[in-house]
């Protein structure tokens, strides 16, 4: 009995010992907190068996009043440490439902009733220790194994659920461990003349209340003694120590060994945490490339866009290169280019990009009706669909590719605060994002800014010709203004010639000044004759020319013959035409003021001149021409020179003394990318 | 004491914290019409009724376990002109049904308030007719230490008193688990639990004193009577003394535990949900106390004759 104590005690010992040695651990597991009070728990309870052990053996008789004060007080430790362990198990590991709440509330009354039982148990004439004992094991040893065991059952539950099977089943192991030790530690309690270990009979309550152990027992309802130490030996031929030794190794065997498993799970979780991390990093940082390349992509092409405006490209080009740049960049099925028509207040297609191609629609007239497209147009604001719509919202989104989107983005086009088109695009099934707005709507900066320089290309040919038209407006103004100072002293001189009766002088003077005043008619009819066509452009070239010389002959008398010989275009720009017309008129000035000519010849001819496609007019006149060094006409030749330079044309003129002069100008036609045609954005 | 015997304080206890926990509810139900919305009230007082009809249903269960012949209950009420046994019984059967009916109207039909609110006082006035009849079986000169209208009171304190106790837990562990639930009326219910705690502490501790009253008076009737009296009063202050001095302390303790506890939320703006474990405590001892008064009822009385 002694050495069956003795493994009593070291069983628990052992237990309390391994969970100690476990707690050293390193690494934050679950069963980390609650370890401390199971550990308490085996040692005061081996503690518990090996005073039980001296008290058996009555070595120590001397001693012997203390330790059985010393067992009781163990003992109850003992139950109250695994009463705490087990509602640590239960409560701490995992949050219990919220319902469980009421459990404490519904069981007030059972334990109540339980706590008022036991006190009475306690006024038997029996000793103190057996109650003590026996309700230790009902009250402290009984639901603390239970609760342990749940807990565990809980935790097998949960480590279930999360794929590890290998420490589940040693937390079933556990789980039911605890339970086998609720039985045999809490439920198998000494003989006692009260429930439920030991049943008492009803007809000896009112006599022999309380008066001992000794008592035969007559079952009634069927109960006899059961759970007591002796029916335990009579049935299993082990005594209960033997039973709850074992319950106390295999409660530290599977503890022990879920720890193990909890550590290598540890560890295995550590490793996948830097795995899971070193994938993050390495995708944050793909990532990061993926979106400086994009970055990059976008910045490059809106560099070379802004590169082709500013090069003075035509805009229907720029809005071509701009198309084929979005479906290179943004995941698309359709992009569309819409322009305001203000004359009948519709909305446009002009230019759109399918996965076959990007055209302009030059022909044909599609106007725009979708209302998603429409109210952006008249909002002035961005739309970005979100997933969420249905149905015909997106019909007439899409053009010419058969295909119906799901998904679209719409940016205005505006033009210095006014809303003059839509650009969108569409897609079956991605979804656009907000930085695709955005970066479709830097795209549509471009387009507005692509086609503000058209407008002000345009506008640029009519201001040559305005700027033009001033220089000849203050030309004839400056002239005039010195005829008339030049004619206001001369009739002063008049004045004083009259008075001093010299005649002849004054007739001299009235020569002169008839002479000025007819040179200064000339000029004004000739500047108002360039006027006339400088203002005659839209008729064409060779018309304004021939209306020209028309007028020219009859206002200084000299024959004009002209010969235009271009068949087609004349494939020049308008700054080009307007200073060829103005060489000309350079060029007849001279005539009709120093050449004394009969007859002028001008022939307007395209040839190829240094292997170029140019212009070439020659004025050739038959009058007495003039020395090129030292000329009075040098200034008027500088001025042609100039004019056809800044055409990247040039000027050749041959004259001598007596043989008439050859003016002949070579300005270079557009090359066929060039030409001058109508765009079909800005009409 | 068997199992034939603990039945009966079962029993009572049980059919005595019924009643007085539907008293303390409907006090609450009626004086809080003022600071708040019926609906809201009607809400409240759900828990409490199911928990108030489920003990009225293990009473009566219970009860059958004092009989010998338990399937045989039935016959106990044919004498309901004479007996109080089978009054007790009748009245019993007749508050378990209407606060079944009662609970049926809480939870299904709690627009019906004028309905509601004259069943729980029919059902209370069943309950005090009830414990009544329950007090008045013991009035009997065959059981000396019984035949005393002491019995009455200390039959009505006690259940007044568990009926505080029981409330007072179960309106702490409502607010707890609304707020477990993360519910929208967390605020409303410690509203209540403020409003209402006051009152409750201040009922069980008169309630306190009036058992201690009780229990002098009890003990001096004894004291003066005859051999059987002293006989009884021996067996109290000896044998049982340890669970009488047991019982006293726990009324005691748990008063004054529970008084400090509402104080302190009273004055120092403590939350409500710190009051879970003083109540649960209070209401735990004084129902052992209350338990430990019933068996000492029982355990101390000699019967004289047969």
């Amino acid at each position: 009995m002694i050495l069956l104590y003795f493994l009593y005690g070291l069983a628990f010992e052992g237990l309390g010992l391994a969970t100690y040695l476990q707690l050293r651990r390193e690494g934050d597991f679950p069963l980390k907190k609650e370890l401390p009070w199971l550990a308490a728990f085996g040692i005061v309870g081996g503690a518990a068996g090996w005073v039980e052990m001296f008290l058996v053996s009555g070595s120590l008789t001397e001693v012997e009043n203390a330790l059985s004060i010393l067992r009781v007080a163990l003992h109850l430790l003992t139950g109250l440490l695994l009463l705490r362990f087990g509602w640590g198990m239960l409560n701490n590991l995992d949050p219990l439902p919220a319902w469980s709440i009421f459990i404490p509330g519904i069981l007030i009354v059972p334990i109540a009733f339980v706590i008022t039982y036991a006190s009475t148990t306690f006024i038997t004439p029996s000793p103190i220790e057996i109650p003590i004992e026996i309700w230790t094991r009902y009250l402290l040893y009984l639901p603390g194994s239970l609760l342990a065991g749940i807990g565990f059952m809980r935790q097998w539950y949960a480590q279930r659920k999360l794929g590890l099977q290998d420490v589940s089943n040693l937390m079933l192991g556990a789980g039911l461990a605890f339970l086998f030790e609720a039985v045999v530690m809490g439920l198998i309690v000494p003989a006692a003349p009260y429930g439920p270990a030991s049943y008492y009979n009803y007809d000896r309550v009112i006599h022999n209340a309380f008066i001992g152990e000794s008592i035969e027992v007559q079952p009634t309802y069927g109960l006899s003694a059961w759970l007591d130490y002796q029916s335990v030996l009579n049935t299993t031929g082990l005594p209960i120590e033997i039973w709850r030794m074992f319950s106390a190794v295999i409660v530290m065997f599977f503890v022990v060994k879920a720890l193990d498993v909890f550590e290598a799970i540890r560890k295995r979780q550590v490793l996948d945490l830097q795995a899971d991390r070193d994938r993050a990093q390495q995708e944050a940082f793909e990532a990061q490339i993926q979106a400086r390349i994009t970055a990059e992509n976008w910045t490059n092409a809106l560099a070379n866009i802004s590169r082709r405006i500013a090069e003075l490209e035509h805009v229907d080009d720029i809005l071509v290169y701009i198309v084929k740049n979005i479906q290179k960049l943004l995941p698309t099925n359709f992009v569309g280019v819409a322009i305001h028509n203000q004359e009948s207040s519709v909305l446009e297609l002009k230019c759109h990009g399918t996965n076959d191609e990007v055209r302009l629609l030059a022909n044909e007239t599609i106007v725009i009706q979708n209302s998603l497209i429409l109210n952006a147009m008249q909002n002035s604001s961005s739309y970005c669909s979100n997933g969420s719509e249905t149905g015909k919202v997106f019909d007439g989104v899409c053009f010419f590719n058969g295909q119906h989107a799901h998904a679209i983005a719409i940016v205005p086009l505006k033009l210095e605060n006014t809303t003059i088109g839509v650009l969108w695009i569409a897609h079956s099934d991605h979804q656009y994002t907000d930085t695709d707005l955005i970066w479709l709507e830097s795209m549509a900066d471009q387009v507005a800014i692509a086609i503000q320089h058209g407008l002000m290309t345009s506008q640029l040919q009519s201001l040559s010709i305005i700027q033009e038209r001033g220089r000849i407006a203050r030309e004839m103004h400056d002239g005039l203004a010195q005829v008339l100072g030049y004619l206001n002293l001369q009739v002063q001189t008049l004045g004083s010639l009259l008075n001093q009766g010299k005649t002849e002088k004054l007739q001299a003077e009235l020569l002169q000044m008839r002479q000025a005043i007819q040179t200064a008619h000339a000029d004004v009819r000739e500047n108002i004759l360039s006027l006339r066509t400088t203002l005659a452009q839209e008729k064409g070239l060779e018309a304004a020319v021939d209306e020209y010389l028309t007028e020219f002959g009859i206002q200084t008398g000299i024959r004009t013959r002209f010969s235009y010989e271009i068949n087609g275009d004349l494939d020049l720009s308008s700054i080009a035409e307007v200073q060829l017309v103005c060489i000309l008129q350079e060029a007849l000035t001279n005539v009709r003021k120093h050449a004394k000519a009969n007859c002028v010849d001008v022939v307007i001819t395209k040839a190829d001149h240094r292997n170029i496609a140019q212009i070439h007019m020659q004025i050739m006149d038959d009058g007495v021409g003039f020395s090129m060094a030292g000329s009075r006409r040098s200034f008027g030749l500088q001025t042609m020179r100039e004019r056809a330079e800044s055409v990247n044309g040039s000027i050749l003129i041959q004259s001598n003394n007596g043989s008439g002069t050859i003016v002949e100008c070579w300005l270079p036609c557009l090359q066929p990318e060039q030409l001058q045609k109508q765009s079909v954005v800005i009409r | 004491m068997n199992v034939r015997e603990w039945a009966l304080p079962v029993y009572t206890i049980l059919m005595q914290l019924a009643v007085g926990s539907l008293f303390v509810l409907w006090l609450i139900r009626s004086f809080s019409g003022s600071r708040f919305s019926h609906r809201d009230i009607e809400r409240i007082i759900q828990n409490p009724m199911l928990v108030i009809a489920f003990t009225a249903v293990v009473a009566m269960v219970g009860a059958h376990f004092h009989l010998s012949r338990p399937f045989h209950s039935f016959l106990a009420v044919l004498n309901f002109k004479s007996s109080w046994l089978s009054r007790e019984i009748v009245f019993s059967i007749s508050f378990f049904l209407l606060t079944i009916l009662l609970l049926y109207f809480t939870f299904f039909q709690m627009h019906q308030r004028t309905i509601i609110t004259i069943l729980g006082w029919v059902a209370i006035l069943i309950g005090i007719v009830l414990i009544y009849c329950m007090a008045r079986i013991y009035l009997i000169p065959t059981q000396v230490a019984w035949n005393s209208t002491t019995v009455i009171f200390s039959f009505y304190v006690t259940a007044l008193m568990l009926g505080c106790m029981a409330i007072a837990c179960l309106l702490v562990l409502d607010l707890k688990f609304a707020e477990i639930k993360k519910s929208d009326d967390v605020e409303l219910r410690a509203d209540v639990i403020r409003y209402s705690f006051t009152g409750l502490t201040g009922m069980t501790l008169l309630l306190v004193a009036l058992s201690f009253i009780i229990i002098y008076i009890q003990l001096r009737l004894l004291s003066q009577g005859d051999q059987i009296a002293r006989t009884s009063l021996d067996l109290l202050l000896q044998l049982y003394l340890p669970l009488f001095i047991m019982r006293l302390t726990f009324l005691l303790f748990s008063s004054g535990y529970l008084g400090t506890a509402v104080y302190q939320i009273s004055r120092l703006k403590v939350t409500p949900q710190s009051l879970m474990m003083p109540v649960y405590i209070s209401c735990l001892l004084i129902m052992v106390g209350e338990i430990i008064g019933r068996f000492l009822f029982y355990a101390t009385h000699i019967r004289v004759g047969i």
